[in-house]
């Protein structure tokens, strides 16, 4: 909650109003399935010092959920002086609770939760092993926040080794911190560890986000039921086109087309390869497709003017404004290596594509 | 531009008003002696055409007639196109300028003063003169088309006239469609940067590029305040954190500090305490000192009694003890030596038993192994005398003189001769054969032979056969007589009949087959007598059979002397080994023996110790009946023990706790001064603990309430803000550098490109001052090149081949002559849009009368395209100029 979204432009406070939102839908799930508690496994905000208003805003979706609400800081929001958690807001919802110490308690449905309390925004120590959960018949559920060992992140904090569940003797193995949904399987060739990934989509590229996951088990020892359930609504797009023939602008305007209305799409779309003369105007109405039709949409081209087609120089009056045009071209080449140093191959060719469109008007 | 008319009036020598007109619009000859003022003509219509009419300075001042304050005024006609100019100038006092235009019948004023000095210029010459006149440079087009007076050569041209140049030549190059992109082109540059500089334009006209570059560094400012004020928050927790920390550690110092002092302050009050209550105790423990001695001497006496008599009845009943035991160790050796003698017995029973089996299973074995030889043997035995009979019967089957395989051999080769001989005579025989109808009785040699219907009968003779059938018919049948070989065959048939006959005989074979199957009965015979002989001598043969035979006997008499019963071995090793057991359990005999007589010494032994016992039961019954005497006598005489002994424990308790009391005391009233000095630093301590915790306490206090102000602030989430922002500006900026960087780019390389293109066109002015050098030095062509400013640098007699001449090194003639031409050249190219005035002051007086006769030649020609004036002082230098204007100002 209250991230930065730098990457969605204009979007930014749509993509955190998303967040929200999702974050009621993943109360309206527990309602739904009548869940007999849920957990948050740290980063529940992106910083300590987000708007105080947003942090009552989530506390009050939070006690929405009827069941009591157990949440444990990490590293985006850990347990330091000033921190979120000393909000007000969570003193006046008796459901939500702030885990603060590294002791077992007592959850609804004969569970014990063993909470690992993020202190720093950096910590280089697994937080999971001071847990050892002993065999008395209930259900044991250790709640982290952390980088299971062999996940590559650009947070490689709070290590957590991948037998953590088996080492703990817990049931179950409830993380946070990476965006993804991803389980991990043990020896017994049971998954009792698991990211939810974020409720919502975080940004491009992502695989398996946007969703809370609803976990069953129904007694000490059984295999734990994970079912995942979407929760986010955003979608992060990233198309990829390489235009070679003819036609291909238009193919890729039909192709975005076809991806529907994107009140809830944010899109990048990188055209690499030649550019026609005649498909020049195609250009510039995808581009602005591409930004009218989705809530966020970019157009990272490294098109250049194809050289091949001599249209480009076809109309140019021959002298120095010829000559400039094929001296263009050959730059825009991004293989050609007798480019002046100061120079680019972007640079060049949209002066190319400058000279053109002068040229077009002068006629 | 051509002129038309010059009117002066108080410029210099023309203090009255003058006139010159008539100028052609071709070549123009102005002719004046010295004096007359041809130059001051030239200057005025410099002034008229190019000076701002408000000129001023010393060199302005100049223009006024020498020792007259008059000012001076010059008007031009001209004609620009298709129209017809006017120009009025007065310099110096109340300036002036007006420019006229003919409009129908006469000229109507156009413009005045500065916008007329400017419109007069640019109708003359692109670009303008920025200032005076002193300087050719500032003259504009002026620079190349107008000589002054000896000045033919031509300077650098100014950067704004070369750049006219160029642009001139460009346009050529360029064309019109070219340079409308190239504007273009500029137009666009100029959007973005400045034209000397092209760096980005700032201010009101600066680009979008610049003002989003401005509003991306505000944002970034922005975000370094917001990410400054995050940091101190951050800052901030973590200092509130660790002073918490420090305050909790203070607070717990601070307890720590106060309970030590207090316990400090509690061990001074003990100590205190202690002090009076030890000289009570001392007290104490003199009194029980002394009353535990006088109870201790009455308790000794009884004491002593009781512990002599106790002593004594305890020797007394140790020695009763000792008698008993004596007489049970006694009881118990005799019944050992019972034991032992038993145990003696049973072992000699047992070693008995196992002897005697031992003995029986060794004959029992000797019995089995003579028997089993016996066996043996006779089995040798037996297949021995079987080999024998064996070895006689094949001996007997052998056939003595058996054919060998050359008797074979011969009787085949025999068989072949008799056979091949038969074959022979058969061919020379005659042959009848009677094939009886009915029977028939035939004769031949003598015998008769008798057939019956059906039979046949064939005869064979060599030489002549007779035969006579049932004696009707007498059959003679002659062939060819028999010769040598009919004698040979038969004489071979006889040999090998006879030789035949001889070896059947010899070995009873009718053939050789018969032969061959006795030799091959015979070699068979002959091999199995071999093998059987050899398994006889394998069994040893007779010899081994006559040891066999002795062995035997050996086993017979073994068998014959050994007794035994009639168990089997095994049944009676089962046995022997029972035996062994309880032999071994039985002990040995002689180990038996001598614990019977080890039994019987500690009886005897134990005999001896009852009666020592016995005597010293005796003397302790004594020695306690003296005892008790004694102790009767001490109650006679004074208290009961008890009584004396509950004295005596009273008192040695009393004394027992003054003593505790005292050397505990001891120990505790030492470091009075320690105890007092430990308080004092637990004051200070708890002082500074109490002050650390108070300061720690305040700071955090601070510390939390900057940290309040910093989140209320919500310092993230304006940074997130203000981080989107400058992401957002960042990359529209990174659009618009692109944009920019190509448009500069563009640029750049068109500009490039035309410079090159025009490279190549200034080579055109080259050569035009090339070929109009030609035409002035006939017979010797000049080549010449130009500066970056367009002034001629060097000069090639001939083709245009190594370094050339520099033009310093050119005769005065010649570089005048090269400096013409260059103008000329230069005229030529800037005359393709309007007509350009050329004027030549006195010029080329180096030039000889010959190459000027050519020079006038080039003017004429030129002058199709251009007005040409010449001044001069000598016309007659112009004579040849047929097609001049001539314009006398003498007149």
């Amino acid at each position: 909650m209250g991230m930065r979204a730098a990457h969605a432009g204009a979007a930014a406070e749509q993509v955190r109003a998303a967040r929200i939102d999702a974050a009621e839908r993943v109360a309206a799930a527990a309602r739904a399935r009548a869940a007999d508690f849920v957990v948050l496994c740290g980063d529940t905000f992106e910083d300590n010092q987000v708007e105080r208003a947003l942090v009552a805003r989530v506390v009050e979706i939070m006690a929405s959920c009827r069941c009591p609400v157990y949440v444990i800081p990490g590293n985006h929001d850990a347990l330091v002086p000033g921190s979120v958690w000393g909000d007000g807001s969570f003193a006046r919802a008796p459901t939500v609770r702030v885990l603060r110490d590294e002791s077992p308690l007592d959850a609804p449905g004969g569970v014990t939760l063993w909470p690992c309390v993020a202190r720093a925004r950096h910590d280089e120590r697994d937080p999971t092993l001071w847990v050892r959960a002993p065999s008395d018949g209930r259900v044991h559920v250790l709640l982290a926040h952390g980088t299971v060992e062999s996940v590559h992140y650009e947070e490689p904090w709070y290590p957590i080794a991948r037998d953590c569940a088996e080492r703990a003797r817990v049931d179950y193995v409830a993380l946070g911190h990476f965006h993804q949904h991803l389980e991990y399987v043990g020896g017994d060739g049971v998954a009792r560890m698991a990211y939810s990934g974020t409720h919502e989509p975080t940004r491009f590229g992502e695989r398996d986000p946007g969703q809370a996951l609803l976990v069953s088990i129904e007694k000490a020892g059984d295999r734990p039921s994970i079912e995942p359930m979407v929760t986010g609504a955003l979608r992060w797009l990233v198309v990829e086109a390489t235009l070679r023939e003819a036609g291909d602008v238009a193919r890729t305007a039909d192709a975005v087309r076809a991806m529907g209305e994107g009140a809830q799409t944010l899109m990048r779309l990188k055209l690499d390869g030649y550019l026609r003369v005649d498909e020049q105007d195609a250009l510039v109405s995808l581009a602005e497709m591409v930004r009218e039709r989705f809530l966020f949409g970019r157009v990272e081209s490294a098109l250049r003017p194809a050289p091949t087609d001599s249209a480009w120089t076809r109309d140019l009056p021959p002298g120095p404004v010829l000559d400039a045009a094929k001296l263009l071209a050959q730059w825009a080449e991004p293989s050609f290596d007798g480019r002046p140093s100061h120079v680019s191959a972007e640079v060049a060719a949209r002066a190319l594509l400058e000279l053109y469109s002068m040229a077009s008007t002068g006629e | 531009m051509i002129v038309e008319r010059i009117a002066i009036e108080g410029y210099r020598c023309f203090v009255k008003s003058a006139t010159v007109a008539g100028f052609g619009a071709g070549l123009n000859v102005v002719s004046a002696p010295n004096g007359t003022g041809k130059s001051t003509l030239f200057e005025a219509l410099r002034r008229a055409l190019i000076d701002h009419h408000s000129v001023s300075g010393v060199e302005a001042e100049k223009m006024r007639p020498w020792g007259r304050s008059i000012s001076p005024s010059v008007t031009v006609d001209f004609a620009h196109g298709a129209l017809r100019y006017r120009v009025h100038k007065r310099f110096l006092d109340d300036p002036s300028c007006e420019l006229s235009r003919w409009e129908g019948d006469d000229f109507v004023v156009v413009d005045r003063g500065e916008r007329a000095d400017e419109k007069v210029r640019s109708l003359l010459s692109r670009p303008t003169a920025p200032k005076g006149l002193s300087r050719e440079a500032h003259w504009g087009l002026a620079q190349v088309l107008w000589a002054p007076q000896g000045m033919i050569e031509l300077g650098p041209l100014g950067p704004e006239l070369a750049t006219r140049v160029r642009e001139t030549l460009a346009a050529q190059v360029v064309g019109a469609r070219g340079a409308e992109i190239e504007r273009m082109v500029e137009e666009r540059f100029r959007a973005f940067f400045t034209p000397q500089t092209a760096k980005l334009k700032a201010g009101k006209k600066a680009p979008e590029l610049v003002r989003r570059s401005e509003a991306l560094a505000l944002a970034k400012t922005a975000v370094d305040r917001a990410r400054e004020r995050h940091e101190r928050a951050a800052l901030t927790q973590e200092r509130v954190g660790a002073l918490r920390a420090e305050l909790v550690r203070a607070e717990r110092e601070r307890s720590e500090r106060g309970a030590q002092l207090a316990e400090r302050e509690a061990s001074l009050r003990a100590f205190d305490a202690k002090v009076s209550a030890r000289a009570e105790a001392e007290q104490r423990a003199t009194v029980a000192e002394a009353g535990a001695k006088s109870a201790k001497v009455e308790l000794d006496a009884w004491r002593n009694g009781k512990a002599q008599l106790q002593e004594r009845e305890r020797r007394q009943a140790d020695a009763v003890i000792a008698l008993a035991l004596a007489k049970a160790r006694r009881d118990e050796a005799a019944v050992e030596v019972a034991a032992a003698s038993e145990r003696e017995s049973r072992a000699a029973r047992a070693h008995g038993a196992l002897s005697e089996l031992e003995r029986l299973y060794r004959a029992a074995r000797e019995r089995a192994r003579a028997e089993a030889v016996l066996a043996d043997c006779d089995a040798r035995i037996a297949a021995i005398d079987l080999e024998i009979l064996r070895v006689e019967e094949s001996r007997a089957a052998l056939v003595p003189d058996a054919p060998t395989a050359a008797d074979v051999a011969s009787m085949r080769a025999l068989e072949a001769a008799r056979s091949s001989a038969k074959a022979r005579l058969d061919a020379l025989a005659l042959t009848v054969t009677f094939d009886a109808k009915s029977p028939v009785t035939i004769e031949h040699e003598g015998e008769a032979k008798a057939l019956s219907a059906g039979e046949t009968l064939t005869l064979r003779a060599l030489g002549a056969l007779s035969a006579a059938l049932d004696d009707r018919v007498s059959l003679t049948v002659r062939g060819p007589l028999s010769g040598p070989d009919a004698r040979e065959a038969e004489e071979s048939l006889q040999a090998s009949a006879a030789a035949l006959g001889a070896l059947s005989r010899r070995f009873s074979a009718s053939s050789a087959d018969e032969l061959d199957s006795l030799r091959a009965k015979a070699a068979a015979a002959s091999m199995e007598l071999r093998a059987r002989e050899r398994g006889l001598s394998t069994l040893g043969g007779a010899q081994a059979r006559l040891a066999l035979i002795e062995r035997c006997r050996e086993a017979v008499s073994t068998l014959e002397l050994v007794v035994t019963d009639d168990r089997s071995e095994s049944a009676l090793a089962a046995e022997l080994e029972r035996a062994r057991i309880d032999a071994e359990a039985s002990g040995s005999i002689r180990t038996s023996a001598e614990a019977r007589r080890d039994a019987e010494r500690a009886l005897a032994e134990r005999e001896v110790a009852v009666a020592v016992a016995e005597e010293r039961v005796s003397s302790c019954e004594r020695a306690t009946g003296e005892a008790r005497a004694a102790l009767d006598e001490l109650a006679r005489r004074g208290k009961s023990e008890a009584a004396c002994q509950d004295a005596f424990e009273r008192a040695a308790l009393s004394l027992d706790v003054a003593r505790v009391a005292l050397s505990k005391s001891a120990l505790e009233l030492e470091g009075r001064a320690e105890i007092e000095r430990a308080v004092r630093e637990g004051v200070a301590h708890c002082a500074r603990a109490e002050a650390d915790a108070l300061a720690l306490r305040d700071a955090a206090r601070t510390e939390e309430g900057r940290l309040d102000e910093l989140v209320s602030g919500a310092t993230f989430t304006v940074l997130a803000r203000a981080e989107e922002e400058v992401t957002r500006l960042e990359s529209e900026v990174a659009r618009l550098e692109v944009e920019a960087e190509a448009v500069k780019l563009l640029r750049e390389v068109l500009v490039r490109c035309r410079d090159e293109a025009i490279a190549k066109v200034s080579g055109e002015v080259e050569r035009a001052a090339g070929r109009i050098l030609g035409r002035i030095a006939t017979g010797s062509s000049l080549e010449v090149e130009l500066g970056e400013t367009f002034a001629p640098t060097r000069a090639w007699v001939g083709a245009r081949e190594g370094e050339g001449v520099a033009l310093e090194r050119l005769s005065g003639g010649e570089r005048e002559q090269v400096h013409f031409a260059v103008r000329l050249a230069l005229a030529e190219v800037l005359a393709s849009e309007e007509r350009p005035m050329v004027v030549l002051d006195d010029v080329l007086v180096a030039t000889d009368n010959a190459r000027l006769a050519r020079v006038i030649e080039v003017l004429e020609d030129a002058a199709k395209r251009m007005q040409v004036i010449v001044l001069t002082c000598h016309p007659e230098r112009y004579a040849t100029a047929r097609e001049a204007t001539w314009i006398s100002l003498a007149r």
